[in-house]
């Protein structure tokens, strides 16, 4: 009995010592995903979009901006045609060849970024294939007052006399967007001014043009420029869409298939109780069967 | 002196005694307490975004270390009441706490070298949690295989007492080094994760809802029942060896 209690108080007293400890507090700010069954996650955007969500999709509408952005999983791994099915869904109707093509390698893999023109409407697509299925995130407007195409440019890093590595300028990464797309400008901007867009840094720049105008906007994260490109009147629901945008991007994350290795812990894990389990069988067994000999034996003694 | 050991053995040892029907119950809800905390962490419990499936390695990972911690416990109370009253049922019960007690830390050690290939790339590192985990459980197993290597029964079960009790200070060391240890890398769910911790996740509520049952699960009717059953085993063995030598002794 008194082992018995021993055991008991043991035992009780074991989840206290567990419990008893500090839960985490963090001062980070929660931010709310939505996750698609085929495995992407994005954050969920303010209230200026309305949402419409599969199972492996999720469309943002601004009925504000008429801006849209559609995070789409092709089962294929040819991005091309990745995009081309997206876009195909967006505009219903067969896709042309891309006015801007180019890779980037962001933090969580390779990226194809291209830009179509579909009758009135551009279109601005990156593409990440994983596994056995691509991820296409496309942003698009549906007004003729503006056109709005975004750019990922990775400014290469920069030292100081010491060796020191400097922060890169947005500037620089601006113009690399603009020398990418075709849109250089040989005179001096109008204007150039930080903006405070939910807490995150943009700088526009403001070019001379004769007619529609035209702005260009980036946002620095470590080495990468993320860049709007704007013709037209630009608004604050639009500068908001951008910083959306950018915020979808660098919060797309890809949960890891990897429940194989789920598979082979709980194997193992049973493997190793069978074992224990087994082993004090047949040594019970043994013993038992020992026993009755020796007893046996005695009796015949 | 081992004249006196198997007077004492042939007063304590019960040999082939019927299963008590507690044990039979307990052992039926042990049965039912793992299909159950199996369907909380595998159903019940979200899935991780940012590790996967993985993560519900965890539901075992740790109760697992727990339930270690339990049986190896009770090898040190065992050990000391044997030391005190030379009874040798305490030393039943010391045997049977380091022999669960390293299947789960075996557990332990595997499925979080499983669930490390995927999150840290790696199936091992020597960082100073794995470390002292993995020195645990040699210790334990060092315990098992020279406690054999011991033909004298008395003295095997004083040197088994001596070294249950010492090694528990490996258990002590893998459970506080996190706490101590600002380089690990190993994550923390209760309380703040170190610094340099990689693969950590929030503890939810329904990360809480699959875990607090699988830990009170495994820190406590697993281990009491795989020892009770371990402990029959032993009192079987000292009635076998006592029956040899008193059979050899005619």
């Amino acid at each position: 009995m008194l082992k018995r209690l021993l055991l008991l108080g043991l035992l009780l007293a074991l989840p206290v010592l567990v419990l008893a400890q500090d839960e985490t507090e963090t001062d980070e700010p929660v931010i709310a995903y939505f996750q698609a069954d085929t495995g992407f996650n994005v954050p969920v955007l303010g209230d200026n979009w309305e949402r419409e969500t599969a199972s492996d999709s999720i469309l943002y509408v601004d009925a504000t901006t008429q801006g849209n952005m559609f995070v789409n999983t092709v089962r294929t791994l040819d991005d091309s045609e990745a995009i081309a099915t997206t876009i195909e869904a967006i505009v219903s109707e067969p896709v042309g060849e891309p006015v801007f093509d180019e890779r980037i390698g962001l933090l969580n893999g390779t990226w194809t970024q291209r830009h179509y023109v579909v009758g009135d409407t551009s279109i601005s697509a990156f593409a990440l294939v994983r596994s056995d299925r691509t991820f296409v995130v496309t942003f698009w407007e549906n007004s003729s007052d503006y056109d709005m195409r975004f750019v990922i440019v990775r400014v290469p890093t920069q030292t100081d006399d010491n060796g020191d590595t400097i922060s890169p300028e947005i500037q620089t990464g601006i113009d690399l967007a603009l020398e990418a797309t075709g849109n250089e400008f040989s005179t001096e901007p109008d204007a150039v001014e930080f903006l405070d867009i939910d807490g995150d840094a943009w700088l526009r720049v403001t070019y001379p043009t004769d007619a529609t105008p035209f702005n260009a906007l980036g946002y620095q994260f470590r080495d990468f420029t993320y860049t709007a490109l704007v013709r037209g009147e630009l608004t604050d629901p639009m500068l908001q869409n951008a910083d959306d945008l950018e915020r979808l991007i660098l919060g797309f994350f890809i949960t890891p298939d990897n429940i194989n290795f789920l598979y082979l812990g709980l194997g193992a894990s049973a493997a190793i109780f069978l074992a224990l389990i087994v082993s004090m069988w047949l040594r019970y067994r043994n013993a038992q069967e020992e026993l009755k000999l020796v007893e046996q034996i005695a009796a015949d003694n | 002196m081992a004249s006196i050991t198997m007077d004492k053995a042939k007063n304590t040892a019960i040999g082939n005694p019927p299963v008590p029907n507690t044990l039979r119950i307990l052992t039926i809800v042990m049965i039912l307490g793992f299909l159950a905390t199996l369907y909380l962490g595998l159903f019940a419990a979200g899935t991780d975004i940012e590790q996967g499936d993985v993560q519900r390695i965890f539901y075992i990972h740790m109760p697992s270390f727990f339930g270690a911690f339990t049986a190896f416990g009770a090898t040190v109370v065992g050990g000391i009441l044997y030391l005190r009253t030379q009874n040798v049922r305490w030393d039943a019960m010391a045997v049977a706490g380091v022999e669960v007690g390293f299947a789960l830390s075996l557990i332990n050690l595997v499925t979080g070298s499983i669930w490390a290939r995927p999150i840290w790339n790696t199936w091992w590192t020597w960082d100073p949690r794995l470390t002292s985990a993995a020195i645990m459980v040699l210790t334990y197993a060092a315990y098992m295989m020279l406690r054999q290597g011991i033909e004298n029964p008395d003295t095997r079960r004083r040197f088994a007492s001596v070294y249950g009790i010492v090694a528990f200070t490996t258990v002590i060391l893998t459970l506080v080094i996190i706490r101590i240890r600002p380089d690990t890398i190993h994550p923390a769910v209760v309380g703040a994760s170190p610094q340099n911790a990689q693969g950590t996740f929030e503890a939810t509520a329904g990360v809480v809802a699959a875990l607090i049952p699988a830990l009170l699960f495994y820190s406590t009717l697993v281990p009491i029942v795989l020892m009770w059953w371990r402990i029959r085993l032993e009192n079987t063995l000292d009635a076998l060896e006592w029956k040899k030598t008193e059979l050899l002794g005619s």
